[in-house]
């Protein structure tokens, strides 16, 4: 089920005044009831796999705490194996048997292996990493292995945050599903305004700046560099708002039932140095894999810095792969990687902290992070490199759709996001409008409640990270 | 009642009410716009929709906006013609706009227009049907079959500014400023002349699902064009492009507009001249004259068969 369809305007409704008339005891079961039928709108009898999963890692989580020394490792690695063997075969059993074929043709060894006709299950890459945090966590004694098999199930599966995170940490998360959780209404209040603002940037940002790039993507050989150039910008802010505005949703409508989720999104676009913008872009997943794969390899302390700027590359590396089963998401991990261990090595000197001014700063971060959204945008390297040698020899002519509106809604709704987000960092966040602070939400719902209305896209438009 | 409920309904009636007058408002707002607009398709199909009372009228997509001369075809059938044509549109458009003038008035003769993709499912001509929302809340017929299209309406046909979702700027600009149309009777002149030469297509192992819902729609306005006497042509207008063979799709459109007792003129074929051409799918003005011209006589014929 998606965020932006009726399906969703009347399931969320419902699955929340059940959730409020029902008595405590009773909640979870109702909301991992919720969540499977959300999950099951997709494709329903992947809710095995899921199962599965769930399966292995909950007794997983009882061994690891119930066991000491090697045998407390060997049920990590057990459940660690397992629970990636599932996500192996189903996103990247055929992407290396993709090389696999082209190695064994290009050395001209005529023998090829089948590829799987499978669809990945929706948010596998998402559930797979909440589960592994879980036993992690448990290993690491940070937490008590769960033994209300419904209620870690309901960790894996609780519906706003099932297919496309935040990807959260049993710490966060599992204990709120056993607390109390009477309805307040600043609870509503702030969650209502929350998804509010996460439909204007999914629907009013995201799918109208998706039009324009994807009709020049699509056919990236029949455009000019110009054009390039624009929809690369525009799919900066697409990507962003898809991903940003799902998380947004998620979070305002877990708030609405008391249940905090963590913060995903913090205006990475304002960031002043690539360091800045992964703190605070896709945060949860940043965070995950500096908790389980930075900071294992040992993280930033160690005493050769090139081991830790091979830790950080790494690192970027497996993200980019964990993204999709495609070269082009590894170089982007990898670019970002570059980006991240220049910007250690070079350690910015006092003038540039100093007297290079933070728009041009915020400016050099944004190009840098649009370079690599050309790989994650892209079919295939070869694409992306065209792409790239054709906006290095920019001009010709700049793609206008035939309806010239739909430019002006994409500028309107880019110079809108960036609006707000500025004023929100500057204004709203420093409480400079404590006066105001009621009078000003009101009207802002209200603005983005018509802004919606009037500028939104309503064709049911796919959020990005569902593929992942 | 607990305090904290009582919060949330007095929350909801206040943004309810809010929310229903600035509605009200916004939308009425843009609706004196949308009619006092001069220039555009949508002020061509505003006026056909509530003025126009033509007696042959051309029903179809861009190919039909194009490729029939409302003016050659006034002058030769010595009648008035108008062009609905819209850039598009399918079957379900073009039966909406067809009940709603049939209150107002009946024509003699419909021309309409098709193409061999013309019962093919895409949910996009669902959506794109979102040009007769501004209609939606004056006109039952209209309503009722967008509803039937997008049964989603239902949620929110309360609202009077949705219709205009995604045209505030034009409906704004253009309700604003003064202009003329360049359109002859809803007829408008593609201009340009294809360069390339003739692609022949064998697509032919193509097989897309129909839609059974645009299937009843031609039924549908073939059958209301019997019910009210109207003399129907279906045609299809030439295309830039040769086929090899005829795809399973087009079998279906003639074999159903048989059933439904009509003939399918075919003119896909006609010109094999590139001038005539702008793209491979439209006539230039050039070649919407010539089209124009040379089935003039045979509308003629069928509008008057005892002359």
């Amino acid at each position: 089920m998606l965020f932006n369809s009726v399906s969703f305007l009347l399931f969320f409704p419902i699955v929340t005044l059940i959730y409020f008339l029902l008595p405590h005891r009773w909640r979870w079961l109702h909301l991992l009831v919720a969540s499977c039928v959300f999950y099951m709108f997709f494709v329903p009898y992947y809710i095995v796999i899921l199962f599965v999963t769930i399966l292995i890692d909950y007794f997983a989580g009882i061994w690891i705490e119930r066991s000491e020394g090697r045998k407390k490792k060997r049920y990590l690695l057990f459940s660690i194996i397992s629970t990636c063997l599932v996500l192996f075969v189903f996103k990247y059993y055929n992407f290396f048997i993709d090389n696999f074929n082209g190695v064994a043709h290009l050395i001209g060894w005529n023998y090829s292996i089948e590829a799987l006709s499978i669809i990945l299950p929706i948010g596998l890459s998402f559930h797979t990493f909440q589960s592994l945090s879980y036993v992690i966590e448990v290993y690491r004694g940070k937490q008590k292995a769960e033994t209300n098999f419904g209620i870690y199930s309901l960790y894996v599966m609780y519906y706003p945050q099932l297919v496309a995170g935040p990807i959260e940490r049993p710490q966060n998360l599992l204990h709120q599903f056993k607390r109390q959780n009477p309805f307040r209404f600043q609870n509503f209040y702030r969650g209502a305004r929350l998804m509010l603002y996460g439909f204007f940037m999914k629907l009013v940002v995201a799918d109208r700046l998706s039009i324009y790039v994807d009709t020049v993507y699509t056919n990236s050989d029949k455009h000019s560099g110009i054009s390039l150039i624009v929809a690369t910008v525009f799919f900066a802010f697409q990507i962003y708002c898809d991903f940003a505005g799902y998380s947004a949703i998620a979070i305002g409508a877990s708030r609405i039932m008391g249940i905090g989720l963590m913060t995903n999104f913090r205006r990475p676009y304002l960031s002043s140095s690539i360091g800045e913008f992964w703190r605070r872009w896709h945060i949860s997943l940043s965070t995950w894999f500096k908790d389980y794969v930075f900071i294992s390899m040992g993280g930033s302390h160690l005493k050769n810095k090139y081991k830790v700027y091979f830790n950080l590359m790494v690192t970027f590396l497996i993200s980019g792969f964990w993204h999709g089963a495609n070269w082009t998401f590894v170089i982007w991990g990898g670019l970002n990687g570059f980006y991240l261990v220049v910007e250690r090595a070079l350690r910015p000197g006092q003038v540039y902290t100093r007297y290079i001014p933070k728009f041009l700063k915020m400016l050099y971060v944004f190009v840098l992070i649009c370079l690599s959204w050309i790989f994650f945008r892209s079919d295939s390297l070869t694409q992306a490199l065209y792409i790239l040698n054709k906006i290095g020899h920019p001009g010709g002519k700049l793609f206008l759709p035939p309806d010239p509106e739909i430019m002006i809604y994409c500028l309107l709704s880019i110079s809108m996001i960036l609006f707000f987000e500025v004023f929100y960092e500057r204004v709203y966040a420093r409480r400079k409008l404590s006066r105001f602070y009621r009078t000003f939400n009101h009207a802002f719902m209200i603005f983005l409640f018509f802004i919606v209305l009037l500028f939104g896209v309503f064709d049911g438009g796919q959020f990005i990270y569902f593929q992942f | 009642m607990n305090k904290e409920i009582q919060k949330l309904l007095f929350f909801f009636a206040k943004a309810i009410l809010i929310v229903i007058v600035l509605d009200f408002a916004l939308g009425k707002g843009l609706e004196i716009f949308y009619n006092r607009m001069s220039v555009g398709e949508k002020a061509r199909a505003n006026y056909f929709i509530r003025k126009d009372l033509s007696d042959v009228i051309v029903f179809g997509s861009s190919r039909a906006l194009y490729h029939y001369h409302a003016g050659v075809l006034a002058d030769s059938l010595q009648t008035t013609v108008y062009n609905a044509g819209r850039s598009n549109q399918t079957i379900l458009y073009h039966l909406a706009l067809l009940k709603t003038i049939l209150k107002r008035h009946t024509p003699k003769m419909v021309i309409l227009d098709v193409n061999e993709e013309e019962l093919v499912k895409s949910q996009k001509k669902y959506e794109l049907l979102s040009a007769l929302l501004p209609y939606c809340h004056y006109d039952e017929d209209i309503r009722a079959l967008y509803r039937k299209a997008n049964p989603g309406y239902g949620f929110w046909s309360w609202s009077r500014s949705l219709p205009y979702n995604s045209s505030v700027f034009a409906t704004l600009y253009r309700g604003i400023t003064r202009g003329k149309d360049n359109d002859i009777h809803g007829f408008l002149n593609h201009d340009g002349v294809f360069k390339d030469s003739l692609k022949t297509t064998d697509n032919c192992a193509a097989n897309y699902p129909l839609d059974p819902m645009l299937e009843q729609s031609f039924s549908e306005f073939v059958a209301l064009c019997k019910a009210r006497n109207i003399t129907l042509f279906v045609s299809v207008s030439p295309r830039f492009v040769q086929y090899k063979c005829r795809r399973p799709e087009y079998e279906a459109l003639q074999n159903l507009a048989k059933q439904d007792g009509v003939a399918i003129h075919d003119y896909e074929d006609l010109y094999d001249d590139g001038s005539y051409f702008s793209d491979p799918s439209h006539l230039n003005s050039k070649g919407a004259l010539a089209f124009s011209k040379s089935i003039a006589p045979i509308l003629k014929a069928s509008l008057h068969p005892q002359q």
